[in-house]
């Protein structure tokens, strides 16, 4: 028997399940929210023990750098190093 | 046993004075006594196997830092084995078991420019095809038009450059890069008869030039984020938007997450989405052990006339892998593996390298190996 909760409850996640699908307009978006992360905090060097462990830093070579370098081949639109093929992967393939 | 010692000791002796010795003239560009430099050699061995492809990529390098400055020399040495299949669009062609090669050469360097300020500048050059995918299609044309009159083999090579500043506007907090790139890369062009011409090549060359803005910051104690936007534009093509984030998160003393989100744009119609997820946990700081997964997927190059002569698909890839990590005192190290799959939508039969665009399923492998002196 539908009830007016059952009726609230289907209506409520058909929004849900068309919000979260993918809309080529919602990449925009998407990409820019993580802007609002660039943050204007300074946090002291004494308080940075976490921020400074290795495994914590953003690398570009090393044991612990950040990135593979094959991917780029199968992911030809994730290639975002400076443009150089001699970087090892063009930006615009 | 005590021979054997002193052998690894001599050993390592005469790697740290060779090491030295390229440091000392590396620090004639950044000028300073070498007893306050800091030297860094490493190596990066990657390879992706599939059951008709194989790809590796060994990169060395010598990183000397001296305060500010740092500058860094790379040689990247990358090969392609592929098994080429003939499609049955295609009017000729064998199987053919085809080995490239390509070696490239980087130096980037960055120094003081003024307070909070820092110049960056890079610059490289390249022999070899990029991808497996641009000497798939060589072969193809090589195939085909070998025995005609006017076909030349494919010549790739290429060299670019960099100049950019950093602005840490937060002391160890968060700094800005602003950076812009030229390049002009030469590739395998295409062919085709024409009639009353003979065989033409396609345009073999093409210019780029693009911008990049990059943001690092620490939100908190334990949260640190990269974020890039780039913008590239290749000879008659429309420009490309790509921006990606890159988040960092320590979750207890152990444990740290990680994420990556980026996504790219070009008209008419491409675009492509990526992400990372990861955890990893670490013993005493020494030790760390990560599991990572990531997930890509894209709308098929859509004017690729200049570069292929024929449309990708739409792609998808997806993978997971352990990652195996040790850092004590100057050395670190690590190790990497897992499954990785590339699929194709819509892919089209009639195409001559439909055997390109294929299902595959691939194993990543990754070494790593640094050392500070």
């Amino acid at each position: 028997m539908r009830t007016r909760k059952h009726d609230i409850m289907m209506l409520n996640m058909r929004v849900l399940k068309s919000a979260l699908s993918f809309r080529r307009w919602h990449l925009p978006v998407w990409a820019l929210c993580p802007l609002g992360f660039t943050g204007c905090v300074n946090i002291p060097v004494s308080q940075q023990q976490d921020l400074s462990r290795p495994n914590m830093v953003f690398e570009s070579q090393g044991a612990f750098a950040s990135r593979p370098a094959l991917f780029c081949q199968t992911e030809p639109g994730s290639a975002v190093s400076s443009g150089g093929q001699s970087a090892g992967c063009t930006a615009c393939r | 046993m005590i021979n054997g010692n002193m052998k690894r000791v001599v050993g390592i002796k005469r790697v740290d004075g060779m090491v030295r010795w390229l440091s000392a003239l590396m620090c004639a560009l950044i000028s300073g006594p070498l007893t306050s430099a800091t030297p860094e050699t490493g190596l990066n061995l990657e390879t992706m196997i599939s059951e008709d492809v194989i790809l590796t990529d060994c990169l060395s390098y010598l990183l000397v830092t001296k305060g500010d400055s740092e500058t860094v020399l790379s040689f990247k040495h990358a090969d392609f084995w592929i098994d080429y299949r003939p499609a049955e669009a295609a009017l000729i062609g064998d199987t053919n078991d085809r080995h490239e090669s390509k070696d490239s050469l980087r130096l980037a360097s960055q120094g003081p420019l003024g307070n909070d300020l820092l110049w960056l500048a890079e610059g490289g050059g390249y022999l070899g095809f990029d991808d497996f995918q641009s000497v798939w299609i060589d072969e193809y044309y090589r195939q085909t038009f070998k025995d005609y009159s006017g076909y030349e083999e494919g010549d790739p090579k290429g060299v670019d450059g960099l100049i950019g500043l950093r602005w840490d506007y937060l002391q160890t907090s968060g700094f800005a890069k602003f950076s812009i790139f030229a390049g002009h890369d030469r590739i395998s062009p295409q062919w085709e008869p024409v009639i009353g011409q003979g065989l033409t090549a396609s345009r073999s060359s093409f210019d780029s030039v693009g911008g990049r803005i990059e943001l690092e910051n620490v939100l908190t104690r334990r949260f640190r984020t990269h974020n890039q936007l780039t913008m590239s534009d290749i000879s008659e093509r429309a420009p490309r938007w790509s921006f990606e984030t890159m988040d960092n998160f320590a979750l207890t003393d152990s444990w740290v997450l990680k994420g990556t989100m980026g996504c790219a744009f070009e008209n008419p119609d491409y675009h492509a989405f990526w992400t990372t997820a990861g955890a990893e946990w670490d013993y005493r700081q020494k030790w760390f052990i990560g599991l990572n997964a990531r997930f890509y997927q894209d709308s098929g190059e859509t004017d690729d006339l200049i570069l292929y002569g024929v449309d990708a698909p739409p792609a998808t890839t997806f993978g997971a892998s352990a990652t195996l990590r040790w850092i004590d005192g100057p050395n670190q190290a690590s190790f990497g593996i897992g499954p990785y799959w590339s699929r194709f939508d819509d892919q089209d039969e009639s195409s001559p390298v439909a055997e390109l665009f294929t299902d595959r399923t691939w194993l990543w492998i990754q070494l790593a190996w640094s050392r500070r002196f």
